[in-house]
C-alpha cells in the first residue's frame, strides 16, 4: 500500500512560549500521465494546535526540561497521537532560549518521545526560515514581483527572513524581544544581559527592580524606540543590497500589535514594544501585509515546512533511517571537464572533511557522535548528461570511496541536477545491493549545511530530506 | 529587442514555462524576431517528420534495420495500419537475426519525428541496457524499424516469443523541441490487445526528462511490469492498490 499522508509534529520552545501542532501532509505524483513521477506535498492540513504555554524555565539559566516534557506528553495526549504516528517534523528552541545552558539536553529527550523523525535543532538561521515560511511571507512572495521580507519578534530574538519567488534570499536574527524586560505588575523583575550595550550606550538608566511608574515608564519606552529602530536599522539585508517591497510582522510581539491590551499586560514588555512598533513611522515606505500566523508562525513553520522531499531517488538501505545531522560537502562537477579532475577533488574534499570533523569533536550528543563518519556529497553536474559520461563519474566516486564502502560506510550523494537516478543505478551496479547508498536529487544544500534524511515514503520512491544551517552556533 | 519593465521577473516567469509569452507584439502581429523563431521551429518540426533517419545513424548506433509495409513516408503518415506491419520475409529476417524467448525485448523506431533517434538513443538505450543486464534480465537483441509504428510491437513480440515490448519511438514534434521520443510499453503483447494495455513514458529530450534519468526510469519500470505481469491501465490501478 502506497503511503501518501504523513503526520509531521512541530514544536516550538521559545524564549517566551511553548507551542505544539500536528498537521497532515499529503504528498502525491503530479507528474501527469505518461511522464516520469513527480512526488511532491500537494496539501498540508493543520489537524491540532496546542494552547499556547509559557516556557517553563527553572532560572534564567535554564529549561526546566522535565515540565517542557509534561507539556508535550500532554498536547499528545490531548490530540490523540502517540510518538509512534508521527513521521515527521521538528522540534526547536529559539530565541534566547537556545542559548539557555540545556537547551541540547531538552532537544534531545524530547526528540525522543516526540517520534522517530523528528529532527531536534535549533539555530537562527533555521529558525528565521521556518518563521518566515509559517507566516506565509514565502507564499506570498511567489504571488508577487519583488521581495517580502518576514519580521517574527518573539520574546527573546527578532528573526527577519527575505524571500523572492518563494526562495529565501537571505536572513538575519538580532537580540531583540518582548521579554528581555520582565515586570510583575508592580516592578521590573528582569533584565537580560543582552540589552545591557543597549542601555549603556544611550544612558538609559533601567534596573531590576524599579517601580512601573514614572519616570521608568517613560525609560521603558524610549528603550521600546530604540528596539523599533533597531529592528527598522535590520529591514534591509546584505548591506542594503535588499530591501523588501512588503513586510509582513509574525511572533508574539504581533500578536499584540494586532490585540493591543493594557502595557503589562503578559508581565513583560511586549505589548509596550508592539504599540511603538504601531505608532512608528519608520516602516512606511514598505507595504505592510498582514502574516497568515503571527504568534505561532514558528511551530507551523517547524511543523509544515521542515521537511523537502526528493526528487528522483536510489537507496540501498535497510533500518538505519533517520540519520541525523549529517554534513553536507561540495564537489566542483558542473561540466565534463571537472570529470578528468574528480579524483583530485575529491580528495581535496575529504580533507576538508577531516579537519572540519576534528574541529566538531566537541559535539556532545551520541546522536552526532555515531553520524560522526557521515557526510553528504552535493554538486551541480549542471553541463552532464551522457550516459557515458555518468558512467566515467560513477567510476570515479567508487574508486575513491572504495574504502568507506567496503567499511559498510553509507555514500550519501545529493544531486543538484536530473540525474540521481541514472547516476544512482550506475553506482548500486559497482558497488552491489548488498552496499548501502543513498542518492537524490531536488534537495538544495551547500557546503557547511547539515541534513536529516528520514524513512522512505510513497513506496520507497522519495525520502524526506530536512536541510539545516549550523545546529549550534559557535559560542 | 524588447525592453521590459522589470527584466528579473520577466526570466523567472520565462523559466516556468516553454511556452512563447511576454514576446511582445506590433499591431495584431508577431514581431519580426517572434515570427521567424516561430516559422523556423514550425520548419523544424515539419522536417522531423518528413526527414529519414540517415543509415549512417542507424550504423553508428550498431544495429541491424527492418522496414514495415510503408514504401515511403509519405505513405507511413497515410497509412497507420501499414506502420503496423512487416512483410514474411521482414518477419524472417528478424526471427533469424535476434534472440527469442527473452524477457524484454527493446527496438527502435522513427514514428512521427526522425532527429528523435540520433538525439536520444544512445544514452537511452545504454542506460536501460546497462541496468537491466545487471539485474539479470534478458535482453533480445535491438534494431531499428524505418516507417515504424507503435503497434509494430503487436507482431515482434510474439514473433520473438519476448514477454514484453518497448519501443522508443520519435513523438510527433511540437514548436518547442523536434527531437522528442517516448518509450511505449506493453506485458504480452498481440495482435488482439488493448490500446489501454501500454505504459508510456513521454517527452524523452534534452529540453524533456533527459535521456539517460528517463532510461533509470524506464529500467526499473520495466523490471516491475514483468513483475507485475500488467501493463497499461491494469499496472497502473496495480500499483495505486
Amino acid at each position: 500500500m502506497e503511503k501518501n499522508q504523513i503526520i509531521s509534529a512541530g514544536i516550538d520552545i521559545g524564549t517566551s512560549t511553548t507551542q505544539l501542532i500536528f498537521s497532515r501532509l499529503t504528498l502525491a505524483n503530479t507528474g501527469g500521465f505518461g511522464s516520469v513521477p513527480k512526488i511532491e506535498v500537494v496539501k498540508k492540513e493543520i489537524l491540532y494546535r496546542s494552547r499556547i504555554h509559557f516556557t517553563p524555565l527553572i532560572n534564567d539559566e535554564q529549561i526546566d526540561a522535565e515540565e517542557v516534557l509534561k507539556i508535550v506528553l500532554e498536547e499528545y495526549m490531548a490530540a490523540g497521537y502517540t510518538p509512534r504516528d508521527i513521521d515527521t517534523g521538528a522540534v526547536i528552541i529559539t530565541g534566547e532560549t537556545a542559548r539557555k545552558r540545556n537547551a541540547k539536553a531538552v532537544l534531545s529527550s524530547l526528540s525522543e518521545i516526540a517520534g522517530d523523525f523528528v529532527v531536534a535543532s535549533a539555530g537562527p538561521v533555521l529558525e528565521s526560515v521556518l518563521s518566515g515560511k509559517g507566516a506565509g511571507a514565502a507564499e506570498l512572495s511567489k504571488s508577487m514581483t519583488g521581495i517580502v521580507a518576514n519580521i517574527d519578534i518573539g520574546g527573546g530574538t527578532t528573526n527577519f527572513s527575505f524571500f523572492k519567488n518563494g526562495e529565501v534570499v537571505a536572513t538575519d536574527c538580532i537580540n531583540i524581544g518582548g521579554r528581555l524586560i520582565k515586570t510583575d505588575g508592580e516592578r521590573i523583575t528582569y533584565i537580560s544581559s543582552v540589552l545591557v550595550p543597549m542601555l549603556v550606550g544611550h544612558s538609559v538608566d533601567l534596573k531590576i527592580g524599579d517601580s512601573l511608574l514614572e519616570p521608568t515608564i517613560s525609560k521603558l519606552k524610549e528603550l521600546c524606540l530604540l528596539m523599533v529602530k533597531e529592528i527598522a536599522k535590520h529591514c534591509n539585508a546584505l548591506d542594503g543590497e535588499i530591501v523588501p517591497d512588503v513586510i509582513t510582522f509574525s511572533g508574539g510581539v504581533a500578536n499584540c500589535m494586532k490585540h493591543p491590551l493594557t502595557d503589562f499586560a503578559y508581565g513583560d514588555i511586549g505589548m509596550l514594544l508592539a504599540k511603538t512598533l504601531n505608532c512608528c513611522k519608520d516602516f512606511d515606505s514598505y507595504r505592510i501585509q498582514e502574516a497568515v500566523e503571527t504568534v505561532s508562525a514558528t511551530v507551523v513553520g517547524a511543523g509544515n515546512y521542515s521537511m523537502e522531499i526528493s526528487g528522483s531517488t536510489i537507496m540501498n538501505q535497510k533500518g538505519r533511517f533517520p540519520m541525523k545531522n549529517i554534513p553536507v560537502y561540495s564537489l566542483k562537477l558542473d561540466c565534463i571537464e571537472d570529470i578528468a579532475e574528480l579524483g583530485k577533488s575529491i580528495a581535496e574534499l575529504k580533507r576538508r572533511q577531516q579537519e572540519t570533523a576534528m574541529e566538531t569533536e566537541a559535539w556532545e550528543s551520541k546522536d552526532a557522535r555515531s553520524m560522526h563518519n557521515h557526510y553528504a556529497v552535493t554538486f551541480s553536474a549542471k553541463n552532464i548528461s551522457s550516459f557515458s559520461n555518468i558512467e566515467q563519474v560513477a567510476n570515479t566516486l567508487v574508486e575513491s570511496y572504495q574504502k568507506e564502502i567496503d567499511a559498510d560506510g553509507i555514500p550519501i550523494i545529493i544531486v543538484q541536477n536530473d540525474l540521481a537516478k541514472v547516476l544512482g543505478q550506475a553506482l548500486r551496479r559497482r558497488i552491489g545491493r548488498k552496499k548501502c547508498l543513498v542518492c537524490l536529487d531536488s534537495i538544495s544544500c551547500e557546503e557547511g549545511d547539515f541534513i536529516d534524511i528520514g524513512e522512505p515514503l510513497a513506496n520507497r520512491q522519495v525520502i524526506p530530506v530536512v536541510v539545516k544551517s549550523l545546529i549550534f552556533e559557535n559560542r | 529587442m524588447k525592453e521590459y519593465k522589470n527584466p528579473e521577473q520577466m526570466e523567472v516567469l520565462k523559466k516556468a514555462t516553454p511556452a512563447r509569452i511576454g514576446i511582445g507584439h506590433a499591431g495584431a502581429r508577431y514581431k519580426t524576431d517572434a515570427y521567424l523563431k516561430f516559422l523556423q521551429d514550425h520548419a523544424a518540426a515539419n522536417d522531423a517528420v518528413f526527414e529519414e533517419v540517415p543509415e549512417d545513424v542507424v550504423k553508428s548506433i550498431g544495429v541491424f534495420e527492418v522496414k514495415t509495409l510503408c514504401a515511403d513516408k509519405q505513405e507511413m503518415l497515410k497509412r497507420p495500419d501499414l506502420g503496423r506491419l512487416f512483410s514474411e520475409e521482414t518477419k524472417k529476417e528478424i526471427s533469424q537475426r535476434c534472440k527469442h524467448h527473452v524477457d524484454v525485448q527493446i527496438y527502435f523506431g522513427d514514428g512521427l519525428c526522425s532527429p528523435a533517434i540520433a538525439a536520444n538513443i544512445p544514452d537511452l538505450y545504454g542506460a536501460i541496457e546497462a541496468e537491466l543486464r545487471s539485474q539479470n534480465i534478458s535482453l533480445g537483441t535491438p534494431f531499428f524499424v524505418r516507417y515504424c509504428r507503435v503497434n509494430t510491437t503487436r507482431t515482434i513480440a510474439p514473433l520473438l516469443h519476448a514477454k514484453l515490448a518497448c519501443v522508443l519511438i520519435g513523438e510527433r514534434p511540437g514548436l518547442l523541441t523536434s527531437e522528442s521520443m517516448s518509450a511505449y510499453i506493453a506485458y504480452n503483447p498481440r495482435p488482439d490487445m488493448l490500446e489501454s494495455e501500454y505504459t508510456v513514458v513521454s517527452n524523452i529530450s534534452r529540453v524533456g526528462v533527459p535521456p539517460a534519468e528517463a532510461a533509470a526510469y524506464i529500467a526499473d519500470l520495466l523490471i516491475d511490469i514483468l513483475d507485475k505481469k500488467c501493463s497499461g491501465v491494469e499496472y497502473h490501478a496495480r500499483i495505486r492498490e
